[in-house]
């Protein structure tokens, strides 16, 4: 068992008992040896041998180790660290929805929980075995012993502690003779151990202050502010060498980074010929070109009054609403003058047909619904905040819509109409053209008397899914 | 490395058919249940898929067993191992059961050929014809490949099971160290082919009785699978065969321990890799993996599912961590035959939710376990009944191999 080195004191002290050593030359003895010790009922005491023996154990009467209740400790303590630090984090601290899965669900946990677990149990493990071994233990003063250093090649030895309750120096000392062991010695505290040398101390020294060198540095950094950037170890590509919209430069003449189009050239993909028909769903260009825009730049004037309307008195905002209502006709009267197509300006296809349904699927059917019927999944959630501020989009099946030329439908895709943002360039087009082509079919849809049909209409009807 | 005459002295050779008559008379009796399972079919409405997957589950579950012997032998001898010598000869016996499995198993690939479509979609052409990815896959799906595969895997394994037992044999008559050296070096290669076929075995009789679906860790699933039901079986036929005074002074407790700390070992290590499948494809969460556990979510298999992650791996995992336990040979039986269950369990989970009756996924029913559970003992009546006609009077420990002494004195530090 172990013994500790004795403190030198001030004073000269005298040197203590700490134990006896008895060597043997054979295994079989100490065996033997350990058993008469166990049962004479010595607790601080212990064998040394070159090898692991088999048996010792029981002859020494050593309990069964405790380690493997550290471990399951640890790896318990880990696992619950895990777990809790896994349901701070994703579903308490920060939660962070990863691909529709739950905040906290026990399947994504398992790996960061087992290896924690693990890491933790093995540290148990290790770090217990050390301490239940009283390691590391740089000195021992059995060291001392001249023939206790064929301990690790052929000699076995038993050490009896002095601060075992039971030891008395001739009991034990005619004990451990009875023994039979071929040596018996004693061994002694040091007096006094040698100082440690002065720079050793003052290098120690020195590197215990630098190393609070940085810890200091970090807690100083956190408590001030600074007005100078931070310094880039790595430049994470923070600043570039580019220009950027919104900013002044003065390479240019007219002092804008952002470079205009320059006149009479058309950029790359923005050409449009004389179709008329076909990019403005208009026979020919009206005079006022700003009517086709009309819609989206009033609606968002009337926004704006919007929030000087609520302060006035409820009469005010009720001829306000008014006034917009009268404005809002007088738009729409502009718009249904306006000479819109009435026939589609590309040879509509099956084809048409089935990429319109797809697109309409895509841009239309989150408001205006699979149907057309205003019922959109994104209407039905707004309607159901009741916000105020959503106009629902208008059904395809009224008779005002109905009536709009394909043209004035194209238009509306296009630059937008009340709520709706323009969809003009998100969308090419003819696909803008598709999706008209797929709205007049959802109308037509809806008007058809089921009596009209032939059984084998109906049968096609049926069977499509 | 010298041959023990001493100990070839000490020890009496002894054989299964010491036992007496009564574990074959027992064996037999149970092997009746078979064809009750087969007329059962006829009383429960989808009798004939009840009994055809039940039949394959059955047959599987007791090939886990015998393929879990045969790596054990072979990974013994790879390592050298000494402490295990006294359980080889019975791992041996184990291993043979792929003999009789090969005839068990001969009649769903007969069936197979025929075109039957009961097990595998992918058997029937007209399935085929209306499925785009059985098409892809049918230039290894296939009946005839099939048919190949399956004389290539018992084939490959009735001649590593022979090989093995057979060169332990003659170590028993001649005691010559060299064979014991040979063993090890083909041991090597044995285990590599083993890897293959079992892979490869458990992907076309398993995991193609749904075509579409794939899982890569899957061979290794049942591989894990197998080594839990054989350490199960290792450690209660220890148990018995010592109560009745066969090996009862060559095998220790401290061999008991080791056969407690492997299949709790290994039992860990299915429920890694069960764990592996399982968060990939719940991560991931793409249709054509997540098809392999939504159905195994409803119907009455989700209890099936939790009870697997309950009982296969939460409960024994605890009670497995006790010294104490591994040592004890009641609850060491307890719980052998308590992870035997949970593996039985484990192959029905992996089988029976692929019956689909009339495009309608299965739920779980008591004709399905009643018949199940027939079969499985009527199987295992074949089983044991055959291992015990093939073991004979051979004897229950290589008794002249150069490790034996070791393994007699083993002891855990």
């Amino acid at each position: 068992m172990a013994t500790t080195i004795e403190q030198p004191e001030k004073t000269k002290a005298e040197p203590e008992l700490l134990g006896l050593l008895a060597e043997f030359d054979d295994p079989h003895a100490l065996v033997a040896a350990s058993t008469k010790v166990r049962d004479a009922g010595y607790n601080r005491w212990d064998t040394h041998t070159p090898f692991p023996m088999h048996g010792i154990d029981e002859a020494m009467g050593i309990k069964w180790t405790i380690l493997p209740w550290i471990v399951a400790a640890c790896g318990l303590t880990g696992g619950t660290i895990a777990i809790s630090m896994q349901y701070w984090m994703n579903a308490v601290d920060y939660p962070f929805l990863i691909s529709g899965k739950p905040l906290f669900s026990i399947p994504a946990c398992i790996p960061i929980t087992f290896e924690l677990s693990v890491l933790l149990a093995a540290f148990g493990a290790f770090f217990g075995m050390l301490g239940l071994n009283q390691l590391p233990k740089l000195y021992n003063p059995m060291f001392k012993s001249e023939a206790f250093r064929r301990v690790t090649n052929d000699r076995f030895f038993l050490s009896m502690d002095a601060s075992d309750p039971k030891f008395s120096e001739i009991d034990t000392g005619e004990f451990v003779k009875s023994l039979n062991p071929i040596h018996v010695e004693e061994f002694w505290s040091d007096v006094e151990s040698p100082k440690l040398p002065r720079n050793l101390k003052l290098g120690l020294s020195l590197v215990g202050v630098f190393m609070l060198m940085p810890i200091a540095l970090v807690a100083y950094k956190r408590s001030t502010v600074t007005d100078t950037p931070r310094i880039h170890i790595v430049p994470d590509m923070d600043f570039q060498p580019k220009l950027k919209t919104q900013n002044t430069t003065g390479i240019f003449g007219d002092g804008r980074e952002v470079r205009p189009h320059i006149p009479g050239t058309i950029p790359r993909g923005q050409f449009k010929d004389d179709n008329v028909p076909f990019y403005y769903g208009l026979k020919e260009l009206p005079e006022d070109q700003d009517v086709i825009t009309i819609a989206v730049q009033d609606d968002k004037k009337a926004d704006e009054k919007k929030p000087v309307a609520d302060e006035k008195p409820a009469e005010a905002g009720k001829a306000d609403a008014k006034s917009a209502a009268a404005a809002k006709a007088a738009e729409d009267d502009k718009l249904a003058k306006l000479p819109w197509v009435t026939e589609f300006p590309m040879p509509v296809t099956e084809k048409m047909m089935a990429r319109g349904k797809e697109r309409f699927r895509i841009y239309c059917s989150v408001c205006h619904g699979l149907g057309g019927e205003g019922d959109g999944l994104v209407t039905l959630r707004a309607m159901d905040l009741q916000q105020g501020t959503w106009v629902k989009p208008a059904s395809y099946h009224t008779d005002n819509v109905r009536k709009q030329p394909v043209g004035r439908l194209f238009n509306t895709i296009t630059n937008g109409v009340r709520k709706m943002p323009a969809y003009g360039p998100q969308i090419p087009p003819e696909d803008r053209w598709a999706i008209v082509l797929y709205v007049r079919a959802l109308q037509k849809s809806h008007q058809v008397d089921a009596k009209t049909l032939t059984d084998e209409e109906k049968q096609k009807l049926r069977d499509t899914k | 490395m010298e041959t023990s005459h001493d100990a070839d002295k000490k020890i009496t050779v002894q054989s299964l058919a010491d036992l007496g008559p009564l574990p074959m008379k027992v064996a037999l009796g149970c092997s009746v249940l078979l064809p009750v399972a087969f007329v059962l079919h006829w009383v429960f409405g989808h009798g004939w898929d009840l009994f055809a997957f039940s039949y394959l589950q059955s047959t599987f579950f007791f090939l886990s067993i015998s393929l879990g012997a045969l790596f054990f032998v072979m990974v013994q001898q790879l390592t050298r191992a000494g402490w295990s010598v006294v359980l080889r000869r019975l791992s041996e016996f184990l291993s043979l059961g792929v003999i009789p499995l090969a005839v068990l198993v001969l009649p769903i690939v007969l069936l197979t050929l025929t075109g039957n479509d009961t097990l595998y979609k992918w058997a029937s052409a007209e399935n085929i014809a209306n499925d785009s990815l059985l098409q892809a896959k049918s230039a290894y799906l296939n009946k005839g490949f099939f048919a190949l595969r399956y004389v290539i895997y018992f084939g490959a394994w009735i001649f590593l099971a022979k090989f093995f037992l057979g060169k332990s044999l003659a170590q028993d008559e001649t005691g010559d160290p060299e064979t014991t050296l040979l063993m090890e070096r083909r041991s090597g290669p044995g285990i590599l082919l083993y890897t293959f076929t079992l892979t490869f075995a458990a992907i076309d009789f398993i995991m193609s009785l749904d075509p579409h679906w794939f899982s890569t860790i899957f061979g290794v699933y049942y591989f894990a699978a197998g080594l839990v039901g054989f350490f199960s079986v290792l450690a209660i036929s220890l148990v018995y065969l010592r109560s009745k005074g066969i090996l009862k002074e060559p095998v220790s407790t401290e061999h008991l321990h080791d056969v407690g700390k492997l299949l709790f070992a290994f039992n860990c290590f299915w429920a890694y890799i069960a764990i592996s499948q399982y968060l990939l494809i719940w991560y991931a969460n793409i249709p054509e993996e997540t098809s392999f556990f939504l159905p195994r979510q409803e119907n009455g298999w989700g209890t099936v599912s939790l009870m697997l992650v309950i009982g296969h791996f939460a409960i024994p995992f605890v009670f497995f961590m006790s010294r104490k336990m591994k040592r004890n040979p009641k609850p060491l039986v307890f719980w052998g035959f308590y992870l035997l269950i949970m593996n039985w369990v484990d192959i029905f989970w992996l089988v029976m939710p692929n019956i689909a009756f009339d495009k309608m996924a299965s739920s779980v029913t008591f004709p399905m376990i009643l018949i199940n559970v027939c079969c499985t003992i009527g199987v295992g009546g074949i089983y044991v009944a055959s291992i015990l006609k093939l073991a004979g009077d051979k004897s229950v420990m290589p008794v002249r191999d150069p490790r034996l002494e070791e393994s007699l004195k083993f002891h855990n530090i």
